[in-house]
């Protein structure tokens, strides 16, 4: 009997022993389970901001509201009615719903329905005051853009309403702004209910960082209207407006049309949402022969003076050359062949370089390679080595076809001659909000030197009479303020099903002022437009409307010093010997 | 200290202790007195304290339950204003985006300027082109009181307040851009 005794309390001696002893961490987290709820609290996603703290994107904490359809039958208050259709009556004025609505929500067997997404804080403690049994609340939070479209191809969008960034800025910069989401362990009942006072951190959520952009939100909407109604009336394909401060690099504006919803991106075209600024690609047409010219220049081919005698056509490799309108034969100096955008007269200049030279300096001015920005989905263009060219390619490049570029690089050519022959590299992202509110800079960029000073005060002095009476754009003056830049309208080269080679017009129109003191380059693109296609008359009017407005934002002073004249015609050219002929 | 062997010797002048108290028992009388007020007031102190314990002990835990209102008041606030808080930068957020400016200055009858224009305050001289700023050309059709931007004699804020108050110049080109906030604000 004994023995029978002492036999059952050893096993139940060694089974108290394995299970409070040996197994005793397992067991304790196999109950802890049973008991305890996980919730997983998400990280707030930082800001987008622009470089004055106007806020491009934000989010803000939303509730999920839940039902346990069992537990809001036994809903039981003061007054009648009670249950299911009594909870819907106190709830539907809320949610902002019918109480038909609501009683479809509520009624069933499911332990676990949802009510209502994106309800506000606000209306959720309204909510749970009112004490509705089985009425959880989960939270979740939004995306909000409050300058909607204007920039919407370049802040971007976040999946779902707040999820990782799939588009712009918030892809760029996801990293920063996601943060780390949080965890609270809750104990609950047999029903899985949490009981309340039994939450715990386990992990605390780290919010995400605000980013600060470089971008000027008011310039950014100036510029996005103009775009927009420009590409509405011609009846573009698309349009872009670049500016960039020239002593910086620094992108106040990348503004692109047509737009989009960010709150809504499911409802457009995927195609819609690229940022066309970064991602298309294009021929740049006359506004790249300024690289010919300072090319020119800097290797002492040529001064703003030099006499060239262009004529209507020019035979080069297997081509016959022309430029846009007919002409006699014309005794142009270079400043004349840029002021009247003549392609046979940039011929004339830049064959005086040997390919490999003009590649060199291309390559310098950031073709043919991404702008540093990191933008998503960023092309950087394409230029052929020199002895991959066909026989033509190497005098098409020297008036802007042939290669092709992104509008960021376009204006970083001006930027570059703006400011003094010293590229500085784009930058969209100023750096990242610490929790002190000052901003940790993103890494800077290295400056590259591609022509002298010298070279770079001569082209603006020649860009100077593209505006000038006798130029292609007058009506890019702005008066006060001298204005340098450049007019293109390029053969569109498109690829399409069925169709390959040039279909339509690319018009643009790059600027700065002043040019005595460059602040700005502000680059107009608009791609296939129908009717008008020069870039004097779609793009220098942008030109002129943005530069005024940032002008005047940032108080620039105007223009003081005259512009240097250069003479446009050349009348002894015969008889001189610096005379580029034929 | 027991290990100390008693002294050898006793003062014969010490008297015993305890054996006069001994002796004085036998008198009952004044003793019996003393002690039974004694009780009394030894019995009448420990209940005040145990009184005034259990009350003190009430008082603190009602101080508590209190502070725990009190608490659980506050903290509802405090989430209620950090909300109402977020609701409002919401607000403030869609009411500064560009667009909502310049719809607000629209309503207001003001127009872009077209040209720039300072004043130097050293000596007041204008620089840059300083003129009064015309409201953006609106086509007929749009206008119903036409003669109002074209009148040559108006002022130039007169110019400026007429197309605003009778159209919406610069939403025409605007379409993409919305001019109302995306976003309701919480309420």
């Amino acid at each position: 009997m004994l023995l029978a005794v002492l036999v059952v309390f050893t096993v139940f001696g060694a089974q108290l022993l394995r299970i409070q002893g040996f197994d005793a961490s397992a067991t304790q987290a196999q109950a802890a389970t049973k008991r305890a709820g996980v919730e997983t609290i998400p990280a707030m996603r930082g800001r987008i901001l622009d470089a004055f703290g106007t806020v491009l994107a934000a989010s803000y904490e939303r509730r999920t509201i839940t039902v346990d359809q069992l537990a809001v039958r036994q809903y039981d208050p003061k007054g009648t009615p009670d249950g299911v259709v009594g909870a819907a009556i106190r709830l539907a004025p809320l949610l902002g719903s019918t109480v038909e609505d609501v009683v479809a929500k509520l009624t069933g067997d499911k332990q676990y329905a949802i009510l209502a997404k994106g309800v506000t804080p606000t209306v959720w403690h309204q909510i749970a005051a009112l004490g509705i049994n089985g009425i959880y609340s989960e939270t979740t939070s939004t995306r909000v853009y409050p300058t909607a479209g204007t920039g919407a191809a370049l802040v971007g969008f976040a999946y779902g309403s707040d999820g990782s960034g799939a588009t712009g800025v918030e892809k760029l910069a996801d990293k920063t702004l996601a943060g780390t989401p949080g965890k609270t362990v809750f104990q609950r009942t047999r029903y899985g209910a949490p009981i309340a006072g039994t939450e715990e951190v386990l992990t605390a959520q780290v919010d995400g960082a605000d980013v600060r952009t470089t971008i000027d939100a008011d310039l950014q909407y100036v510029a996005q209207n103009a775009i927009a109604e420009t590409v509405r009336k011609s009846h573009a394909q698309a349009g872009y407006v670049i500016v960039m401060e020239v002593k910086t690099g620094r992108l106040l504006v990348v503004a692109t049309a047509p737009t989009f919803d960010p709150a809504k991106p499911a409802s457009v075209d995927p195609a819609l949402r690229e940022n066309r600024a970064f991602q298309e690609i294009y021929e740049p047409g006359s506004t790249g022969k300024i690289m010919t010219a300072a090319a020119a220049l800097e290797e002492g081919k040529a001064t703003p003076t030099t006499p060239v005698i262009v004529p209507n056509r020019l035979h080069r490799s297997d081509r016959s050359f022309s430029d846009h309108n007919e002409h006699r034969t014309l005794s142009l100096t270079l400043a004349g062949v840029l002021a009247k955008s003549s392609n046979i007269g940039t011929m004339l200049v830049g064959e005086q370089l040997s390919p490999q030279t003009i590649d060199g300096y291309f390559r310098k001015f950031g073709i043919d390679s991404p702008t540093g920005v990191g933008f998503p989905g960023e092309s950087p263009g394409i230029l052929a080595r020199p002895e991959k060219m066909s026989g033509s390619q190497r005098y098409t490049i020297l008036f802007g076809q042939g290669y092709s570029l992104n509008a960021i690089q376009a204006a970083s050519v001006y930027q570059t001659i703006a400011n003094g022959g010293l590229r500085v590299p784009p930058t969209l992202i100023e750096g990242t909000v610490t929790s002190d509110g000052s901003v940790d800079p993103a890494p800077a960029t290295t400056p590259v030197r591609v022509v002298s000073a010298e070279t770079a005060a001569q082209v603006t002095g020649m860009l100077e009479e593209v505006v000038g009476p006798g130029g292609t754009a007058p009506q890019a003056a702005i008066p006060g303020y001298r204005v340098a830049g450049k007019t293109g309208t390029a053969d569109r080269y498109v690829i399409r099903p069925g169709f390959k080679g040039y279909s339509g017009y690319t018009a643009s129109f790059i600027g700065y002022a002043p040019a005595d003191d460059p602040r700005f380059v502000v680059a107009v693109t608009v791609q296939a437009p129908v009717g008008i296609h020069y870039g004097g008359l779609l793009g220098a009017p942008i030109f002129k409307q943005v530069m005024t407005f940032a002008l005047q934002k940032y108080g620039v002073p105007p223009s003081v010093a005259p512009a240097p004249k250069y003479p446009l015609t050349a009348p002894d050219a015969a008889t001189d010997p610096r005379t580029l002929k034929p | 200290m027991t290990p100390t062997p008693p002294p050898l010797t006793r003062h014969p002048a010490r008297p015993m202790p305890g054996r006069e108290p001994a002796r004085r028992a036998a008198l009952r009388v004044v003793p019996a007195v003393i002690s039974s007020s004694g009780h009394v007031v030894y019995a009448a102190v420990c209940i005040a304290l145990c009184v005034a314990g259990l009350v003190g002990l009430l008082m603190l835990n009602t101080a508590i339950g209190q502070g725990a209102f009190e608490l659980q008041r506050l903290q509802t606030q405090s989430q209620q204003l950090a909300d109402t808080a977020e609701a409002l930068s919401q607000q403030l957020d869609s009411y500064r985006s560009p667009a909502a400016l310049a719809a607000r200055a629209r309503e207001l009858g003001m127009v872009p300027a077209q040209s720039v224009g300072f004043i130097r305050l050293s000596d007041g001289v204008i620089l840059g082109a300083a003129e009064p700023a015309k409201a953006p050309v609106v086509p007929a059709a749009a206008t119903p009181t036409a003669t109002a931007t074209t009148k040559p004699g108006a002022t130039p804020t007169a110019t400026a307040t007429k197309p605003a108050t009778t159209t919406k110049p610069a939403t025409t080109g605007a379409k993409p851009v919305a001019t109302k906030p995306t976003t309701k604000p919480a309420h």
